[in-house]
Parts: C-alpha cells; structure tokens; sequence
C-alpha cells in the first residue's frame, strides 16, 4: 500500500451563522492523497476545497473529524507541516515588497530554502522580481506565488485554484513547472481546481467535491478507462446498482454511469431484454457534470 | 527576517518621530524653545512645569503608539496576506510578540528621547532660576542634575506606560477584528473610556475611574506618589494583558 502524504477522515468544518443557522462547508470528507501522486481536487465554487486546504495548512480549525499531512495533525502540529509543505492558498503576497525581498524575507524561514531554484524559476517564468508585488499583474503573483512554494524545496505542494484567472500562455508555463520539475521528482502534489481540462492533463487521481461531500476519488486511467455512460430501453429497467454512479430516464431512454465492469452490466441489461444503444467512454469532464448534478450546464471548456 | 518586515512597515512612522524629537531637541539646544524659571519660592510652580510636560508628551507619543499598533499581523490579516504570512513555519504567537515587541521598543525609544528633550528644558530651567525644588521633594542627597534625571525618568516612565497601553490596545484591536480598521476601535475604546467617566462622575461625583495616566506627585503637599511603583507595575500588567489576549484570539482564529 503507498504511503498517504495527505488524509482526512470524516473532516467536517461548519461554521456558525446567524440564529443558530450554521453552514457546513465540509462534509465528513475523506481523502486519501498517495506520495508521488498529482491529485486533483475537484468542485465547483464553494463547494469546499479552499476550506479543506485551510484546515490542512492549519489556518482553520476542523469543526470534527481528522487530517494528516506528511504523517502529522495541521492543528497540532502546524509548524512541521509547513516547513515540509509548499501552500498557494490566496495568491496575495506582501504588497509593499518586490520579489527579491520576498525571497530574502521567505530565506530564513524554511530549511531547505534554495536560492538556485528560486533564480532558476525567476527565470523561467519570467518574473519581474524588482517590481513591487502591488503592481504586478495577476499571472505574475501567481507565478511569484508558486515560485515561493517552490523554492522551499518542499515535499508536498498544495495549491488552490492556481489556474483561476490566467490566460494559456502562462497556465501552460505553471503546469510545465509543476509536472517536470517539481512532480518529476516524485513529489506530490494537490491541486484544487474547476478547470477540468487542465487537470486532466497533468493529475493521475482526482477527488470530486461538492457541497463540502467527496463524491469520487479515483485514478485519472481508473476513470478514462472503466468509467462508461450506457443508454439503454426497455421496460422495468433497474434504477440503482452497485456499480452505477448515476442513473437518469428521459423519454424512454434510460442512461447509467457505471464506475466498472461496463460490459458486464450491460450485458445483464440485455439480459432482461433491454435494448442496449450505446456503451461510451466518458472523459473527466461528463464524469464530473454527472457528479454535480448539472449535467445540462455544459460549461465553455468543454464546448471548446 | 520578520523583524526586517516589520522595520520597513514602521519605518517611515519611526523615522519620522524620530527626526522631529531631533529637531525638537535643536531646537532646545540653540535656545529657539526655553520654559520661564521657576520661582524659587514655589516649588509648585517646578512641578507643574514637569506634570504639564507629562501631558504634553502623551498626545505625541499616544498617536505615535496608536500608528504603530495598527501595523503587524492584524494588518497582514486586513490586506488578505495573512493566509501567506501564517503558511510560513512558526507558530502564531511567534510572529504576534515579534510584532508587540519591536513595536514597543520604538515607542520606548521614542518615549526616551522625548524625555531626554524635556530633561533638557527641564535642567534649563532651573538653571536658570536657581534650586526651585529647594529640599521639597524628599530626595536626599540628591544634586540637581540627579534630581532633575530622575524626575524625568519618571515621566518617561509615565509617558512609555500611556503609550504602551495605547499601543497594546490598538494592536490588540486590529487582531480582534483582523484588520487595520482596529485604530477606529481602539480610539473609540479610549474615547469612551474617558467619555463614560466623565458622565458618570458627572451625575455621580463619587463614580470616578481610574486614571489612564500615572500619579506623578502627591496630591497634598510635596513629593512623589509613594505608590508610584505599585501603580507603574499594575498599568505593565495591563500593557502585557492585551497581547496575550490577542495571542489567545489569533490562535483560536480561522484565516
């Protein structure tokens, strides 16, 4: 069995509201995150990723439940976890300070700090370390953001949304960093993000989140390569089975999603006289819309 | 490291302070700001001068204090970069008393350097107008430049623990709320303290609270408040309560 760099068990974070009116952001979520892997977190807005980070980088406090991160508990034992961990959470830095002095500044706090990769990925990316962080543009924070992470050496990268907001030139840039020099290495990497096609590139398991619940948590291969879409007809059609994730009728056409064993469920439908009209592969993004619940929305990323 | 960032954040307010306590102190040393000799015959007329000094420093080093208390983590937490700064590996407290802690050095610093100008006015006058103190003030043994020290001494002492107070209760503000805006309660805090006491001794002359600034002298006759000390070290554990209390809310904080 692989060693988990990052796990949760039953994490609930709620947050109390007005008259007694609390909101759970997350939801007895259970992760598992292997060592060497990139996973990728997935969920809409709000559904509860930047909250789980929180918890795991220690700046919020689970309302219930349990995580470890590097073998260690964030709220115990924060300090460890962050000497060892690169986190991206909000993107904004220390705006009075250019990027050399956020690197003199960082130096001192993290053991394995490296000048040389910092040089390296200044140049890389080409970030204008002299300018001051409150007149960069978003894709250079974001950049200046990673760099930091990166230059702490660290053995986990946890990243939130690190993609939001940049345009391709720079998102493929981040990702060429991440995949070849930082996940190369074997280290790991979590990355919460909604765009579906960009972790589709580069992560090997994903976990879908919605309404702070994980609704799946798989290899990306896993996915692409059992998980298939089945419409069928027929009468008395069953509405649940093990292995389906969603099932859904609409003028007389009944359709599963089915996590494994495709053929074989398919063959059981026809067994029961059902007319089977297709057996499709799905890819992340079919897969997720099922997930959500939303499976009308088609967002822009996937049209294109 | 940390210190460094909380230098450049303080530094412009620091240096300020800084440069118009030296300008202030020029201006003393080529005699552009001297104080009339006391009477010779009136030791009180020597003592108001200094208790009227006392006062005066307050409003510089309060706003001083009140600046300074709104920089730090509070700050940080206000401009969304407190998530980056609290993912570095120390512990809260850790980066909190390294803020409460530079910044009361630069307001000690300053408190001290504006007492150095006031002893100098302070030794001027009464230079200039003889031995005014003329054994009134229990001091045995005491030569002027001795007594005058130490009357000073003592109103930095009064002066650091006003603006300490002030600083630790601003600092306090902006961790309790998580953004600089805490100035605004920590004044309103202040103002309403002082406001309420006034109402209250106001309907009711035996309510009286107590005063923020420190008891100088006696209030019957000559000399210093015996209980000087005690009252000194009580406002240092009120300074050191409020930090803690940010401690304890910072830490039971989500970001």
């Amino acid at each position: 069995m692989s060693e988990l760099v990052v796990e949760t068990r039953s994490l609930v974070k709620r947050y109390d509201g007005y008259r007694n009116k609390s909101v759970t952001a997350v939801d007895r979520l259970n992760v598992r995150v292997e060592r060497g892997s990139i996973y990728g977190f997935l969920g809409r807005n709000g559904a509860g990723k930047t909250t789980t980070i929180r918890m795991l980088a220690g700046l919020a406090k689970a309302t219930n439940g349990s995580a470890r991160v590097l073998g260690l508990d964030p709220a115990s034992d924060p300090v460890a976890i962050l000497e060892r961990t690169g986190f991206v959470i909000d993107k904004i830095l220390l705006p009075s300070m250019n990027g050399n002095d956020l690197l003199r500044f960082n130096r001192g706090f993290f053991p394995r700090w490296s000048d040389a990769l910092a040089k390296r990925y200044a140049e890389a990316l080409e970030i204008p370390m002299d300018r001051k962080v409150k007149k960069l543009s978003h894709g250079n924070k974001t950049k200046l953001c990673l760099l930091l992470a990166l230059a702490q050496n660290p053995e986990l990268l946890v990243l939130d949304e690190p993609t939001a907001g940049l345009d391709p030139v720079v998102t493929d840039q981040l990702l060429r960093v991440l995949v070849e020099d930082f996940a190369n290495d074997g280290r790991t990497i979590l990355m919460s993000s909604h765009h579906l096609s960009e972790v589709e590139k580069i992560a090997d398991w994903v976990g879908i989140i919605d309404q702070g619940k994980l609704l799946l948590e798989a290899r990306l291969d896993d996915i692409r390569s059992h998980y298939r879409r089945i419409r069928a007809i027929g009468e008395k059609l069953p509405l649940s089975a093990p292995e389906t994730l969603a099932v859904s009728s609409s003028e007389g056409v009944t359709e599963y999603v089915v996590s494994a064993g495709a053929e074989g469920f398919a063959a059981g439908l026809r067994s029961n006289g059902a007319t089977v009209l297709d057996v499709l592969p799905m890819n992340l993004s079919e897969i997720f819309l099922v997930l959500v619940g939303k499976e009308n929305y088609v967002p822009v990323e996937v049209l294109a | 490291m940390y210190l460094w960032k909380y230098w450049r954040e303080s530094r412009i307010i620091f240096v300020w302070s800084m440069v118009l306590i030296a300008m202030l102190f020029v201006a003393v040393l080529r005699a552009r700001v001297t104080m009339g000799g006391a009477s010779q015959e009136d030791f009180r007329q020597t003592v108001g001068m200094i208790i009227f000094f006392f006062y005066l420093q307050v409003v510089p080093l309060g706003f001083l204090a009140w600046l300074l208390g709104s920089l730090g983590v509070g700050r940080d937490l206000g401009e969304n970069s407190g998530s980056f700064l609290l993912t570095r590996p120390r512990r809260r407290a850790w980066f909190l008393w390294r803020d409460w802690g530079f910044g009361m050095t630069q307001v000690a610093l300053a408190t001290i350097f504006l007492s150095a100008v006031i002893w100098l006015i302070v030794h001027r006058a009464l230079v200039a107008a003889g031995d005014p103190f003329n054994g009134r003030i229990p001091m045995p043994g005491m030569t002027e430049p001795v007594l005058v020290t130490t009357l000073c001494g003592i109103i930095c002492a009064g002066g650091l623990v006003i603006a300490g107070l002030i600083f630790s209760v601003t600092y306090f503000s902006t961790i309790l709320i998580q953004n600089s805006r805490g100035t605004l309660l920590s004044a309103g805090l202040f103002v309403g303290y002082l406001a309420l006491g006034a109402v209250l001794h106001h309907y009711w002359p035996q309510v009286e609270f107590p005063s923020l600034l420190l008891q100088l002298f006696k209030q019957s006759g000559p000399g210093i408040n015996n209980h000087l000390p005690l009252e000194i070290a009580a406002r240092a554990a009120l300074i050191l309560l409020f930090p803690i209390a940010a401690q304890v809310v910072l830490e039971h904080s989500d970001i």
